[in-house]
């Protein structure tokens, strides 16, 4: 469903000296399966998922997403796809602030109607979070907003949630009950999650390797 | 495509547009204040100066001349088309009551027999009392009375020329009136006290009076009172005028620093927001359709609220210090409401393009990649 055929990034285009965050990276990423990117900090696997996820544009290469080529789809477009069909999980939870959680969740959708609200507050009671649907970010903990950022990523349905590193901030506990929410997805959504954290890894589908912007290795 | 109008709450941060909204009420009730004082020294000046002054002209050089010359000059006058009596009088500049300006109230004294033409000429209504009988009489414009009973001569008028006088409380009110114009008027017998030739003219004539005595004047010796006299009254609303214009416009000029430097620190604030927003599919033209909207009601209500500041302050201010010392405030003029909307929307037109240009330009990926 999600390919990326030859891609690669360079730091600064521009300058005589080539320096790749990426290189000739190819990946068939496949519907319902959960995949960890593996690798450690500076390895280029934040680069690969913003590449994936349309956030950045390769050096060269395609990025294919059922069959349409994303790289050469205007800003509009591109905006489009991960509105509808994309989830983002970052490693920041950047819930705003001065909006409650229930009208966090409601921002990838941006409706008010009635059956979105009923589809958040469910999303949100599922991830034990119903009894604080009228807080604010800031009253909660780190690991209570990470999963107000998980059932944010899951409101549209999404084909593909791509996790930047969502465990990072967390502490061990909160890490691992993120885990179990994304794992329950198998099946249903793609995940594609990245974690220098070989433990996250554990339940994946496939753990893709990257070692100095190369995939060095996958394994099932 | 996904609904993207319905959710009213995206973009629309309560919390940072109320201290922005009061800054800038606050200051469009101070530019509403600030205008409301311009026109009343307008309106005033329109009135003591401008209305009077088409009434009366003094034309006599303070140079005595004999009476023959006083005479032949005095039939020779009241023969230019417009011309409806000459008289004998001192004409003199009281200070105005308006707290801010002199804005020279003229008064007047003349001889007895004369009153009754002074007194049609600006039309003198609902009079009340005597007309005055000697020098120490006045008959005042009813405006002015509370001011002359609240003892605030030092508002009425101190010395500020040898032409000005100082309305104190030593002269008796003879009677009251109301009318075009406003004066104070004074008798005097004795004809030496009475330095000018005083042309009562029709109003709508003043222009061509005014070439006949221009052109008349150059034959003749000294012609400083009429050429001070002329030149106070066409430049005196013109430099108020002038006057208020810088004000607003430095006051203006203050308000965009100010709330934009505000707007500025609250979009820039919202770096995370926006970028986090972009990532997750939102265009750059909702985004800057938002915040513009954001923008709007900012405006709008620090529009709205500082109009009604405005008014409720000068309500007050005219109830608590005017009223009572006889100064008349004007309490509205279209102006309160066009002068404050320009600003406005110049506000408004500036945010807008600044806001396009930042989204515009917003590195979201890398304000993602740093965030994270």
């Amino acid at each position: 469903m999600l390919k990326l055929n030859n891609i690669s990034l360079l730091y600064d285009e521009d300058k005589e000296e080539k320096t790749y965050a990426l290189r000739n990276i190819n990946l068939n990423i496949e519907y319902g399966k959960f995949y960890g990117i593996l690798g450690p900090s500076g390895s280029g696997k934040s680069s690969l998922l913003y590449i994936a996820s349309t956030l950045k544009k390769p050096s060269t290469g395609t990025v294919t997403y059922d069959g349409k080529d994303l790289t050469q789809l205007e800003d509009e477009e591109i905006s489009e796809v991960r509105l509808n069909e994309f989830g983002f999980i970052f490693q920041k939870h950047f819930l705003i602030p001065y909006m409650n959680i229930l009208e966090n969740v409601l921002v990838p959708l941006n409706s008010n109607k009635i059956e979105d609200v009923e589809k958040a507050k469910e999303l949100l009671n599922s991830l034990g979070l119903g009894s604080k649907l009228k807080k604010k970010s800031y009253e909660l903990s780190g690991g209570q907003c990470q999963r107000v950022a998980i059932a944010r990523a899951l409101i549209n349905n999404p084909k593909v949630i791509f996790a930047d590193e969502a465990t990072a901030s967390l502490d061990h506990k909160n890490a691992g009950e993120v885990m179990e929410i994304l794992n329950r997805l198998k099946g249903d959504t793609t995940v594609l999650f990245v974690t220098h954290d070989k433990s996250m890894t554990k339940d994946s589908d496939e753990v893709i390797e990257i070692w100095d912007g190369a995939i060095r290795g996958s394994s099932i | 495509m996904k609904p993207l109008n319905n959710f009213r709450n995206i973009l629309f941060n309560k919390n940072r547009i109320l201290p922005i909204i009061i800054i800038l009420a606050l200051q469009i009730g101070v530019i509403v204040f600030m205008l409301s004082i311009g026109v009343s020294l307008i309106d005033e000046l329109d009135f003591n100066l401008i209305n009077t002054s088409k009434v009366f002209i003094p034309v006599l050089p303070e140079t005595k001349l004999s009476a023959d010359e006083r005479n032949k000059l005095k039939d020779e006058l009241q023969h230019i088309d417009g011309v409806n009596g000459v008289v004998d009088a001192s004409y003199n500049n009281a200070r105005s009551k308006m707290i801010f300006f002199g804005c020279g109230t003229s008064k007047i004294s003349v001889q007895n027999k004369d009153m009754i033409l002074i007194q049609n000429a600006v039309g003198m209504k609902n009079i009340s009392g005597e007309l005055p009988n000697n020098s120490n009489e006045i008959m005042i414009s009813t405006l002015n009375l509370n001011a002359f009973n609240s003892n605030i001569e030092y508002k009425i008028g101190r010395y500020s020329s040898e032409n000005s006088f100082d309305l104190k409380q030593d002269y008796i009110v003879s009677g009251t009136f109301e009318g075009d114009s406003n004066i104070y008027l004074s008798a005097e017998e004795n004809l030496e006290k009475l330095p000018y030739l005083m042309l009562i003219i029709n109003p709508d004539k003043y222009q061509e009076v005014d070439l006949v005595l221009t052109s008349k004047y150059k034959t003749l010796e000294n012609n400083r009172s009429y050429k001070n006299y002329k030149g106070f009254k066409q430049n005196a609303k013109t430099m108020m005028s002038l006057l208020g214009v810088i004000a607003i416009s430095v006051f203006s000029f203050g308000i965009w620093i100010s709330v934009m430097n505000l707007m500025k620190n609250n979009i820039m604030a919202r770096k995370n927001e926006f970028s986090f927003l972009r990532s997750i599919g939102y265009s750059k033209k909702y985004i800057s359709k938002r915040v513009f909207i954001e923008l709007f009601v900012i405006m709008l209500s620090g529009y709205i609220v500082g109009i009604l500041m405005g008014e409720i302050a000068l309500v007050i201010f005219n109830s608590r210090y005017c009223i009572p010392t006889g100064i008349l405030f004007t309490l509205w003029d279209n102006m309160f409401v066009s002068i404050p909307a320009l600003v406005i929307l110049f506000l408004l037109l500036n945010g807008y393009l600044s806001v396009n240009r930042y989204i515009g330009k917003l590195d979201w990926v890398s304000a993602m990649e740093e965030t994270a």
